[in-house]
Formats: C-alpha cells, structure tokens, sequence
C-alpha cells in the first residue's frame, strides 16, 4: 500500500465498522475494492465518489430502512400479526447482515407472504374441517 | 404419532428452554436443515400445538426497537413431552435392526 492510499483506508476501516450492521458484508467489500482500485490508478476523483457514497451509507441517506410489515399487519389478526413482524423483523436484521438489504428484503417479502397464506390456508383448512382428513394423527 | 413438523418444533423448543419464541425456533430448524425455514409453517405448526397443548405461551414484554410489539413465548408442557417421547420411542423401534449404510449423525457431533 502507497503513502498515498493510507489516509483513504483508514477512512474505508472507520465507515466499515459503522456501516457494517446496517449494509451486507459483501457490498461493503465491493466498496473497499472500488475505492482502492481507484486509489491504485491514481483516480483520485473515482476514489473521492466512492468515499462520498460511504459518507452518505454511514449518514443513512443511501440505507433503505427495515420494512414496516405493512402486508402482515393488514391481513392477519392483530394478535397474530404483532407476534409475526417481532419475529421476522428481528430475523431481518441476521438476513441484512448475511445477504446484504436488497436480498434481506426480498426474504422478508417471501416470509411475510408465506406466514399470511399459511395463516388463511390453515383457518380455511379447519373451517371445512378438512384437516382431520388431512393429517389423521 | 407426531407429524415430523411438530416433532421437530417441540425438540426446538425443549433445546431452547423455557420461554423460547418462534424466531428461535426458525433460527434453530434453519441450522439444523442448513437452509432458511418458512415462517409460515412454523407459526401454523405453533398453534397447532398449542390447540393440542402440547405447548403453552404468554405474552413477552414489548420490544421498543420493534414497535412496541410483544413476542409470543412457548413452553412445551407435560402432555407435550410424553407424545413427543412417544413419538420418538416409535421412530427408534422403527430402526432397530436396520442396517442401514450411512446412518445420519447429528450436525458437530464429532467422534
């Protein structure tokens, strides 16, 4: 690493154990690369961008925020629903951490849909009392 | 006889201990599959056992980061842990006598 590269990377090793709850390791990776490749190619300009979108990571103007639940709240009981989003929503920020945000909330999307159509295909299932047939035990 | 679901979401919760809510045991079936769990199944499998009681839940103290929202926390009860110990005992005198090629060990059960 050149003398001209360090101050940088102090700056990337400061934004990245602030950002990295909140960004997926992998996209926080991209960025570092990004940066130093620019830095190696003396793009001084390319690396100042790079560093402005950490700078804006860390200020929260880039970071879409955790999903409110909005699908859940409005088609399950709201008993159900409240026990529900605490559930997924804590499991939303491991996603965000192992996947990145834009993967976690396409998790979220699936979850959520996947919790509300269980939810109505065992009330439907027990209303027509087709569950005994179902499941015998 | 248990369904395997059930089965296996009463032995989460009996490895989690008391108290355990329904993101612990996705967390906990996840790990074991090695893959993300539905939620859908584990809350539909939830209360299910609790209209059989076999488990029992309360109400946990609200989550502010959360919005305020309150986690269902379950407990397998006595009922819960005989059909599952029976469950269990018919599962393994299904296997005795098997010689079965590879026969499956638990995940970081080292010899």
């Amino acid at each position: 690493m050149t003398e001209q590269t360090k101050p940088a990377a102090r700056w990337v090793e400061e934004f990245s154990a602030a950002c990295h709850k909140r960004i997926g390791k992998e996209e926080f990776r991209e960025l570092e690369l990004l940066i130093e490749k620019s830095l190696q190619k003396r793009r001084t300009l390319a690396a100042a961008r790079w560093l402005a979108v950490l700078v804006r990571l860390k200020s929260g103007g880039v970071v879409t925020p955790a999903p409110k639940g909005f699908l859940i709240d409005l088609l399950m009981p709201p008993d159900r629903a409240e026990d529900a989003l605490f559930n997924i929503l804590r499991r939303y920020d491991y996603w965000v951490e192992k996947h990145g945000a834009v993967r976690a909330r396409c998790i979220f999307v699936t979850q959520s849909l996947g919790a509300v159509l269980s939810f109505w295909t065992d009330w439907l299932l027990k209303r027509a009392k087709l569950l005994r047939f179902l499941r015998p035990s | 006889l248990l369904p395997k679901l059930e089965e296996m979401i009463l032995l989460a919760v009996l490895r989690h201990g008391p108290d355990t809510t329904a993101g612990d045991v996705q967390a906990v079936l996840s790990e074991a599959a090695g893959r993300e769990q539905s939620f859908g199944s584990v809350f539909t499998t939830l209360d299910r056992l609790t209209v059989k009681k076999f488990v029992k839940w309360h109400k946990g103290r609200p989550d502010p980061q959360r919005g305020g929202r309150a986690p269902r926390l379950y407990t397998v009860t006595g009922a819960g842990q005989s059909a599952l110990i029976a469950s269990l005992r018919a599962t393994n005198s299904l296997t005795v006598g098997l010689d079965l090629p590879t026969w499956p060990e638990p995940i970081g059960v080292t010899r």
